[in-house]
């Protein structure tokens, strides 16, 4: 039944990702095209949260660690033009996470692995994102990241105020985790999210 | 325009209009969309389409897999399914009925640019 439910649930999110796709077609400003596109980037993030679920077997735990390999490797796929330049290096720890836990994170880690994707390199150069997971068992937090060798954050820039929809979600995101994020721009940009596992999650 | 035409077998209607929209935009020609799996089985023996997209919970009696063994068996057409969720079993099932691939739920252009071509590229190699 419930293997059902989150099959259902992951056609109907193909729905609103189709939805998305055929307002978008309609547009011709390439800029909110984009945005309609980071839409569906979002959506499938949620998506893949069902199908890495349907195919565990209790149904309520995923492996963040294989989650991520798998949004990281369609978000690079999506985006081939720029992923061609953009090394993705892994070094996640595998991290068992519940469904309320694993939506927001998979949100967050859509929004800070794209951000580096699509503006660390804004002229095309080469570059490396690397996305880390780690688990403490001591407070039993867990910490993801993603680091770029790009331009970095501005100089003097406090990203809580930007104006970014992404980093806004982060943020958001990171509260409803009662998480916290601290930031890097040595060289690059890092963005650090720790945040407590409860119960099941370790 | 190419001549490679495709056949969508979806059974909800607005996934099919969107991935329809999207091979055209790839060049590619839609000889026909529907939602079950003996109308597909139809228009696959009407059109003989070089490739079928193939939707496995279809609307009517058939499966999109039991659908495309017929296709596969008849017509030996290439099939590249639509899945939302995979397991062991139904890959096995899907690769008995004449599976060249499969375009993950949620798709995006380039998921399906890239999977027709391999799938393409992988019947004409056979």
């Amino acid at each position: 039944m419930l293997k059902e439910i989150h099959h259902r649930v992951k056609n109907n999110l193909q729905v609103i990702s189709s939805l998305v796709s055929m307002q978008a077609d309609n547009l011709t400003d390439e800029k909110t095209r984009e945005e309609f596109d980071d839409v569906c980037d979002r959506v499938r993030s949620m998506a893949l949260i069902h199908e890495k679920l349907y195919q565990t077997d209790d149904l309520a735990r995923l492996n963040f660690a294989d989650y991520s390999t798998s949004l990281l490797h369609a978000l690079w796929s999506s985006h081939d033009i720029l992923a061609d330049k953009v090394r993705l290096n892994l070094a996640l720890a595998p991290v068992m996470l519940t469904i309320e836990t694993a939506v927001p994170c998979g949100l967050i880690l859509n929004e800070l692995a794209g951000n580096a994707l699509k503006h660390a390199f804004p002229n095309g150069g080469d570059g490396e994102v690397t996305v880390g997971l780690e688990h403490d068992a001591a407070p039993n937090t867990a910490c993801l990241w993603v680091r770029d060798n790009g331009v970095g954050l501005l100089p003097g820039m406090d990203w809580r105020q930007s104006s970014s929809l992404g980093l806004r979600l982060v943020q958001i995101l990171a509260g409803q985790l009662h998480g916290s994020v601290e930031t890097g721009t040595s060289p690059g940009a890092e963005f650090r999210v720790t945040f407590p596992l409860k119960g099941l999650q370790s | 325009m190419s001549n490679i035409s495709i056949l969508i077998v979806e059974d909800q209607a607005i996934i099919a209009h969107d991935l329809a929209s999207k091979v055209r935009r790839l060049g590619y020609d839609v000889v026909g969309i529907t939602a079950t799996g003996e109308e597909a089985i139809k228009l696959a023996r009407q059109h003989r389409p070089s490739l079928v997209l193939m939707d496995i919970q279809l609307d009517g009696e058939m499966d999109g897999i039991a659908a495309a063994q017929q296709i596969h068996r008849e017509c030996n057409l290439p099939i590249l399914f639509l899945t939302a969720n995979s397991d062991p079993n139904t890959d096995e099932r899907m690769l008995l009925a004449g599976s060249v691939g499969r375009i993950m739920k949620p798709f995006d252009k380039c998921d399906i640019s890239i999977q027709i071509e391999k799938a393409l590229t992988k019947d004409t190699t056979k």
